[in-house]
């Protein structure tokens, strides 16, 4: 196949980007979308030219590095894909695709593709500890969970914080993976002790960083590559109400 | 918490590990950091054969440098190479996707009992079908450990059986599974993978076969550690993957998590206090002191002579250069000339990255190819050691399988009087052969046997 792309080029945070046209020729169905980028790269490399600089790691959907904005949409055209996941096979002979990095203030561009998201590992940070037992393992059936509320934070706990969420949001929003991370423990056993503090010290740390509001727009829920429920929001506010009462 | 921080060398100071250089990956700046004591969490090096499960930036360079500074390491040979994963699908393959275990419990292996069988899996009538793991280890079928299945399947392609566009996968079919449960139940028991299988090679694996290969998945050996997960470097610790201890030549299903957990939870907590409760009047080291100077000295002069060697070939061209030979020599099976001239292969390879490679850019900036020129060039060292490894244990064990030593049936052949130990190779300096030490397996209470998968 061949692809022509126009890919944000930007040295750092502080100087001016601009999309650069590449034209690939030879581009296989079976390439992902990741693997066209190392193909180019080396191209690059290879002619003197400076290499497009982007997230990853895995490469299988779990880690949450990747992150390019692919023809206006988060992770590209599939819906619950990353964009390692994502084949060229869903691209046609002759497409032009335009690949911009993840654009949100709390999210500062570090080169090209690859943003800052540490914002997010301190509002899981501020989230703290879970209160338990070391020493000796625990009889795995000790504690009885009931099926729903189990397959509910299992769910929740799929969200891997790549921060889809936020790019797609009109305000870039990072309500939907809070209220993943929040509820998570919130509908475990584990998580009750700490339950009304933890909640409180993410939203706040959610808000220090600079991410936008929630406007129940949903525009998260479509774009989120592990499906994420809005769901998760509402636990999370009516938490977050619930613990300031408490106070 | 450091992210996007990668350790570039351990600080040792009076024979203890006090500490490490990192670089900052944004910055590009190196860093000084002190400890009383350093853990290393690293992880494997399967990446060592380019294609892996692995995440892309799984590298071996902290724990190279540390064996550079007197951490042993042992077994470096043993390699997991699971039976279960996506077949390559070209030259652009960047890494391979492991479909769990779990799927051998209700899927069927098998290949056409013609070669180069050129039918649709779905049209191949049941009698011209090979399930050759039920052919030829009835008590165990499809769920025989990992390096039987793995050997299986090459042994197989390498008969001209292989399926798919490559020739190098072998069919893996739930046909009989769905008839006998129905696909709601398959569904539910492996739908998220079915999914992932579906993204990637663009098959439904509920109407047709899915096609599977074996790839490079966990590495037995690392770091040598005592029972306090201590290296021979006092104050320098191995947890997890990095370290060689748990798994010997063969790690089972889902004891990479137990050594997690194990690791991390139960035994680092209690052993460290051991090493630490002695330092409780040591203070705090400044990062001036000269052991954290020379180095960082020596971390920078590294970077200054990758950078400086501006030749034709990208970082990748040696990884995958280099993956190959692994994988052909040091990979599924193994034999003495081959391991011979891998290590000349070997050789050649470093001598041509350290020539011939390109890093664009800058050092004082985020610089991915510079991190993976680093990392690659640990790797290139690494591998030799591995050949070593494999070539020193005439016998075969596990993970590890010698050509030359198997029963008349084909099965690995164990020389316990000879090879009951543990390799723990110590580091003897840049072009010197590394010292092989030998701590024996002794075993008190039970009597070492083969088993038998037939």
């Amino acid at each position: 196949m061949k692809i022509t792309l126009k890919v944000w080029r930007q040295k750092s945070g502080t100087t001016p980007g601009e999309f650069k046209t590449y034209t690939m020729n030879e581009v296989s169905e079976d390439m992902s979308f990741l693997e066209m980028f190392d193909v180019l790269n080396e191209e690059l490399v290879r002619t003197g030219d400076d290499p497009i600089a982007f997230d990853h790691d895995c490469r299988e959907g779990i880690c949450g590095m990747c992150s390019m904005y692919i023809n206006g949409r988060a992770h590209g055209p599939l819906t619950g894909t990353t964009t390692c996941q994502l084949h060229m096979r869903h691209f046609k002979d002759g497409d032009t695709i335009y690949v911009e990095p993840w654009r949100a203030s709390a999210f500062p561009i570090i080169k090209d593709l690859m943003v800052d998201r540490s914002a997010f590992d301190r509002v899981i940070q501020a989230g703290g500890f879970i209160s338990v037992n070391t020493g000796n393992a625990v009889d795995a059936n000790s504690l009885p969970i009931p099926k729903p509320d189990a397959d509910k934070a299992f769910d929740a706990a799929a969200c891997i914080g790549c921060g889809a969420c936020v790019a797609t949001c009109k305000n870039a929003s990072a309500m939907l993976f809070v209220s993943a991370k929040v509820s998570q423990l919130a509908l475990l056993p584990q998580g009750q002790p700490e339950r009304h503090i933890r909640v409180k010290k993410m939203v706040e740390a959610m808000d220090a960083e600079g991410f936008g509001n929630c406007t129940n727009t949903g525009a998260c829920e479509v774009e989120c590559p592990k499906e994420i429920s809005l769901e998760n929001i509402a636990r999370m506010n009516r938490d977050y109400l619930a613990a300031n009462i408490a106070d | 918490m450091f992210a996007r921080h990668e350790m570039l060398d351990v600080v040792i100071i009076d024979g203890k590990a006090r500490g490490i250089i990192a670089r900052n990956l944004v910055s590009g700046k190196l860093e000084r950091h002190f400890g009383h004591a350093v853990v290393l969490a690293t992880g494997g090096y399967g990446n060592v054969f380019f294609l892996s499960t692995n995440a892309m930036g799984s590298n071996v360079t902290a724990n190279w440098k540390a064996h550079k500074k007197g951490a042993f390491f042992g077994n470096p040979c043993f390699t997991q190479i699971h039976p279960t994963c996506i077949p390559v699908s070209g030259d652009h393959q960047s890494k391979l996707t492991l479909m769990s275990e779990s799927l051998r419990n209700d899927g069927r292996i098998w290949v056409p009992k013609k070669k180069d069988d050129a039918r649709k899996p779905t049209e191949i009538p049941e009698d011209e079908r090979d399930y050759y793991l039920e052919r030829r280890y009835p008590a165990f079928g499809n769920l025989v450990p990992r390096d039987i299945a793995s050997r299986a399947a090459k042994e197989r392609c390498d008969e001209g059986f292989g399926v798919g566009t490559s020739k190098m996968a072998v069919y893996l079919d739930f046909a009989d599974a769905i008839n006998r449960l129905g696909k709601s139940v398959i569904e539910a028991r492996y739908g998220n993978l079915f999914e992932i299988y579906e993204k990637i090679t663009g098959e439904d694996p509920y109407t047709t076969p899915m096609r599977i290969y074996p790839a490079v998945h966990y590495t037995m050996g690392g770091l040598w550690v005592d029972y306090n997960l201590m290296t021979t470097v006092p104050g320098l610790y191995a947890t997890g993957e990095c370290n060689f201890s748990d798994h010997g030549a063969n790690r089972l299903g889902a004891s990479a998590l137990m050594q997690g957990l194990a690791d991390g939870y139960f035994v680092l907590p209690i052993t460290i206090g051991e090493f630490l409760s002695k330092e409780i009047r040591t203070p705090a080291i400044p990062t001036t002191h000269e052991a954290f100077e020379k180095a960082e000295k020596e971390v920078e002069e590294r970077i200054t002579r990758l950078m400086k060697i501006q030749g034709t070939r990208p970082v990748d061209h040696f990884h995958k250069q280099l993956g190959k030979v692994m994988w052909e020599y040091c990979g599924m099976a193994r034999n003495a000339d081959g391991l011979q001239k891998a290590k000349k292969m070997v050789q050649e390879i470093r001598n041509n990255f350290w020539s011939d490679v390109r890093i664009p850019g800058d050092a004082n900036a985020m610089n991915p190819e510079l991190e993976k020129a680093l990392r690659v060039a640990d790797f290139i060292e690494l591998g030799e050691l591995m050949i070593d490894d494999a070539y020193s244990r005439n016998e075969s064990c596990g993970g590890h399988f010698r050509e030359e030593y198997k029963t008349e049936d084909g099965e690995a052949l164990r020389d316990d009087t000879n090879y009951a130990y543990v390799s723990a190779w110590e580091y003897k300096g840049d072009n010197q052969p590394s010292e092989l030490h030998k701590e024996s397996l002794v075993f008190d209470n039970v009597k070492l046997v083969q088993r038998s998968y037939k």
